[in-house]
């Protein structure tokens, strides 16, 4: 007889350092080609930027809708279906003077600069740009496999906030998933390499 | 070679009423106007620029590309979405 135990600490999530990314290459099966570190290759992914020291972490959420159907004949719902999925991918920005990077962040934001400076303000129209965005770390117990969090086009719908005080400023960040356009219809992928 | 990121700014003097916005797409970057009677020129389109395996490429070749890679064409035209794309899988050199 042999007796079940799933028990296995290094299964636990953690994920130590952290670097998220927006407009990574994404390759035919959703996936992302990292480097060593967690860093992305910036020839393979020419159109990425880290978003540099972000704090508590990153976390995808996915809320769901669901319909039960209840029928006269039974107590219960006979039938079920998941009707909606919304994913998120959030995170707390500290970098937010690196203007040219938060002005792709902020629906309604354009990098402004001219003579002496450089910074953002509101566009005039009511256009924007979805991206890809991802986080990823080493796993806990091998530096040289990673977890991968992936939405796969979003945008930011967090409010902009640019606090100056005399604590550091954190901006919240909230990618909210769309279609992504995939034939497979994928539109978030949470994932661990294992070569 | 010209960066043509930068605007020019007939009077730097004048500071912020030369401001131009300046847009991710060097070639779509527009001189400011003044403030005053006229708002000055905000580029609020910023098309990212097509990526496949790393290399720039025209909008219609990463259509044909994406198509040829699990993406749905029509949908992506609909989306005005183009994010850089592999046609590589995990662990593909």
């Amino acid at each position: 007889m042999a007796l079940i135990n799933g028990q296995d600490p290094t299964k636990i999530m953690r994920g130590l350092p952290v670097r998220i990314y927006i407009g990574p290459t994404i390759s035919t099966d959703g996936t992302i080609a990292v480097a060593t570190g967690g860093l992305l290759d910036s020839a393979a992914h020419a159109n990425a930027l880290d978003l540099g020291y972000t704090q508590d972490g990153a976390e995808i959420t996915v809320t769901r809708t669901f319909e039960d159907l209840p029928v006269d004949q039974r107590n219960t719902p006979i039938l079920h279906g998941l009707n909606t999925q919304e994913p998120h991918l959030k995170t707390g920005m500290l970098q937010v003077r690196n203007w040219a990077t938060i002005a792709k962040l902020q629906p309604g934001a354009v990098l402004v600069t001219g003579t002496g400076f450089i910074g953002i303000s509101d566009q005039v129209d009511q256009t924007f740009t979805l991206l890809p965005v991802c986080a990823i770390a080493p796993t806990p117990n091998d530096p040289t496999k990673f977890q991968v969090l992936i939405v796969y086009a979003c945008y930011n719908i967090a409010d902009l906030a640019l606090k100056l005080q005399k604590a550091y400023n954190k901006t919240p960040l909230d990618f909210k998933g769309q279609d992504a356009g995939r034939s497979d219809g994928k539109t978030w992928f949470a994932y661990e390499t294992t070569a | 070679m010209e960066d043509k990121t930068k605007v020019p700014q007939s009077n730097p003097s004048e500071g912020f009423e030369n401001a131009a916005v300046v847009a991710d797409t060097p070639q779509q970057a527009k001189p400011g106007k003044p403030l005053g009677d006229a708002q000055p020129v905000v580029q609020t389109s910023t098309p990212e620029p097509f990526y496949v395996d790393g290399n720039a490429v025209t909008e219609e070749e990463w259509l044909k590309l994406a198509g040829e890679n699990g993406y749905d064409v029509e949908r992506l035209k609909e989306m005005n979405y183009r994010p850089s794309i592999s046609t590589k899988k995990h662990g593909e050199k």
